[in-house]
């Protein structure tokens, strides 16, 4: 197995602590409480987003991975492969979720693909800025980091609903929804660009670092 | 072959290992081509370091003791007796300056000495 | 060949500096890096891990140079750290399947009969297990992928007695393959005094000396005796003097020396290692 294999495998291995909670929070959130809730499509992403990032940050943990064989370059790169696929695996799996219980409770099993692929885009976007602030602040400020960082994405919760109301926005999604071999192509590059822009970053400021 | 070190005798602990090798081969109880052990293992049986080993090898090799062959190790040497049997004589000629160095400071002459030897023999000789 | 080469490598923090150290670990011996807390032996093994990036100087291991993005290297390197660097809230079991896959080398056989030897329990969580323990357990990981050169940072520091003479036992069998290394660090020098061939010390930052451990010792010599020998120049043969009411007790550097200079009047005493870093981190002569 290649080294970035090997490094999502421990990242896996380490979040199943937080199992638990995963699965608490995804039934209160997945539309049995609240239907259409985006605190599952945009939070549940976040928050595996937060505990992968956040399981290997402690100092005696970048020591460890210090002593792996493996390049800076790489362990930086698992980071962002691993935050990335479960970030898109828990889109799919917030919808999938969501739709279970709309079926139960209205009977129709509608998968509301706009609000998965939106919370995967955002979610990705959200971790093109996330991982470099977190190499460059360290494991010490990370925590506040979080927090900041977690209330910054409920306000954003507000504000994302309020902008998806707005005419402008119906415009510019219908535009998507007509277009979508363009949108994607828009979207899609852009989301690369901001990742590898992260990456790059993220890189530059860890190879530096003493650990 | 015991090989017995104090590290707080004073005496580095090469010269305390080529002593009772020496000793060992001079006594016959380490006959020629008898393989001693590898430096490495030796080092590790009386936990002290390589080099330290080594040192003591080198100085029983120049010696003409032991030989080393590179890739089977350390053997008593077999092609010297005649050089062994030298040595024992020296060792024996040491005792003996030791016993006249005793027999001034007493004192006592070398006459009654030579005497007492005899007597010793005599009576059935062994120490002890 | 040196399993490690340091060369001219420097490295400044805010409140302590590693200045310009040069040394060389051979292979196939045991080296011992020692030094006082805080000489820079961490930061000296750090930066041959690639963890420390140094501001100056080369470094090769086992004949490949290194920086910050070599890292292939490491699967020859057995290390163990004086802290548990493991994620404590895993199992042992479960932090072996971490690290096992990352090395081509991995042999399960050795590391079960190490968890045996030790009495390890694979099932209990690392944050559970005691010091020793946890030192055990990461000698079992660093030795089960057939490491040529083995690192220890500050192994023994919070090992009861009886494991450290294990431990030595263990390092002896490892370097029984000659073509195996073992880089040392401790300020715990008891370890060192006997099995190590090389000895480096490191103070304030400064290598003091790097060179077979017997040679050290033959070129140090403690040398006790009464006060009324001491005068200013004489103070300045020793490398640290200590004076008390009822005679001097010094170590110097030229064992002939100092032997040619008091004769007969004084004790002589071939010093430990400890001995040796004692006077001279307590560094210059002074005076009660």
């Amino acid at each position: 197995m290649s080294s970035i294999s090997l490094l999502m495998r421990k990242d896996l291995l380490l979040l199943k602590r937080y199992l638990w909670l995963i699965v608490i929070y995804t039934i209160i959130f997945s539309g049995f409480v609240q239907k259409d809730n985006l605190l599952l499509y945009n939070f549940l992403p976040m928050l595996l987003l937060i505990l992968v990032v956040n399981n290997d940050m402690q100092p005696s943990s970048q020591q460890f991975l210090g002593t792996l064989p493996v390049r800076r370059k790489i362990l930086v790169l698992s980071k962002y492969a691993s935050a990335g696929s479960l970030l898109i695996i828990a889109g799919i799996l917030g919808g999938l979720v969501n739709s279970l219980a709309r079926y139960y409770l209205d009977g129709n099993m509608y998968f509301h693909t706009l609000l998965v692929v939106g919370s995967i885009i955002s979610g990705l976007l959200f971790m093109a800025l996330y991982i470099p602030l977190f190499y460059w602040i360290g494991p010490k400020g990370g925590q506040f980091l979080n927090i900041v960082l977690i209330l910054f994405v409920m306000m954003g919760n507000g504000i994302v609903t309020g902008i998806l109301s707005t005419e402008q926005t119906i415009i510019i999604m219908d535009w998507f929804n007509n277009h979508p071999v363009e949108s994607g192509v828009i979207c899609g590059g852009a989301i690369i660009v901001a990742i590898l822009t992260s990456y790059v970053i993220s890189t530059a400021i860890f190879k530096k670092r003493d650990i | 072959m015991n090989i017995l070190l104090s590290p707080s005798s004073g005496e580095p602990i090469y010269l305390q290992i080529v002593r009772q090798v020496r000793g060992s081969i001079l006594q016959g109880e380490l006959t020629p081509g008898t393989p001693l052990p590898s430096i490495r293992q030796l080092a590790k049986d009386l936990q002290i370091s390589v080099i330290t080993t080594k040192r003591a090898y080198n100085e029983l090799e120049q010696e003409g003791l032991i030989d080393s062959v590179v890739g089977k190790g350390s053997f008593v040497s077999g092609g010297n007796q005649e050089f062994i049997r030298e040595q024992r004589l020296r060792l024996l000629e040491d005792k003996i300056r030791e016993l006249l160095e005793e027999c001034r400071n007493i004192p006592i002459d070398v006459e009654e000495l030579v005497e007492w030897i005899r007597l010793v023999e005599k009576e059935g000789g062994h120490n002890r | 060949m040196n399993a490690v080469e340091i060369r001219n490598v420097s490295k400044s923090y805010k409140n302590y500096k590693l200045s310009n150290v040069s040394f060389q670990v051979p292979n196939g011996y045991i080296t011992g890096l020692i030094g006082p807390n805080g000489a820079g032996k961490s930061t000296i093994i750090k930066s041959i891990m690639g963890m420390v990036i140094p501001d100056q100087g080369d470094i090769s291991v086992l004949g490949q140079p290194i920086d910050s993005e070599r890292a292939d290297y490491k699967e020859q390197i057995g290390y163990i750290s004086d802290e548990n660097i493991y994620y404590d809230y895993l199992t042992l079991a479960e932090m072996k399947k971490i690290v096992a896959p990352f090395y081509s080398n991995w042999d399960e056989d050795l590391y079960l009969k190490y968890m045996d030897i030790f009495e390890l329990p694979a099932r209990k969580k690392i944050k559970e297990c005691s010091k020793g323990m946890k030192t055990k357990f990461s000698i079992a990981l660093a030795l089960s992928h057939h490491p040529k050169l083995l690192i220890m940072d500050e192994p023994t520091a919070g090992l009861d007695p009886v494991f450290r003479r294990e431990l030595l036992e263990l390092l002896a069998d490892y370097i029984l393959d000659e073509r195996n290394t073992i880089l040392f660090s401790t300020h715990l020098t008891t370890d060192l005094d006997r099995v190590a061939d090389y000895v480096t010390f490191v103070n304030r930052g400064q290598l003091v000396f790097s060179e077979a451990k017997d040679e050290v010792l033959d070129r140090y010599l403690i040398v006790k005796g009464g006060r009324e020998l001491l005068d200013g120049d004489i103070r300045k043969e020793f490398v640290g003097l200590r004076e008390t009411g009822v005679g001097f007790e010094g170590l110097s550097r030229d064992r002939d020396r100092v032997v040619s200079l008091f004769g007969n009047d004084v004790m002589y005493q071939t010093p430990t290692l400890e001995e040796i870093m004692y006077y001279t981190a307590k560094g210059g002569i002074k005076h009660v």
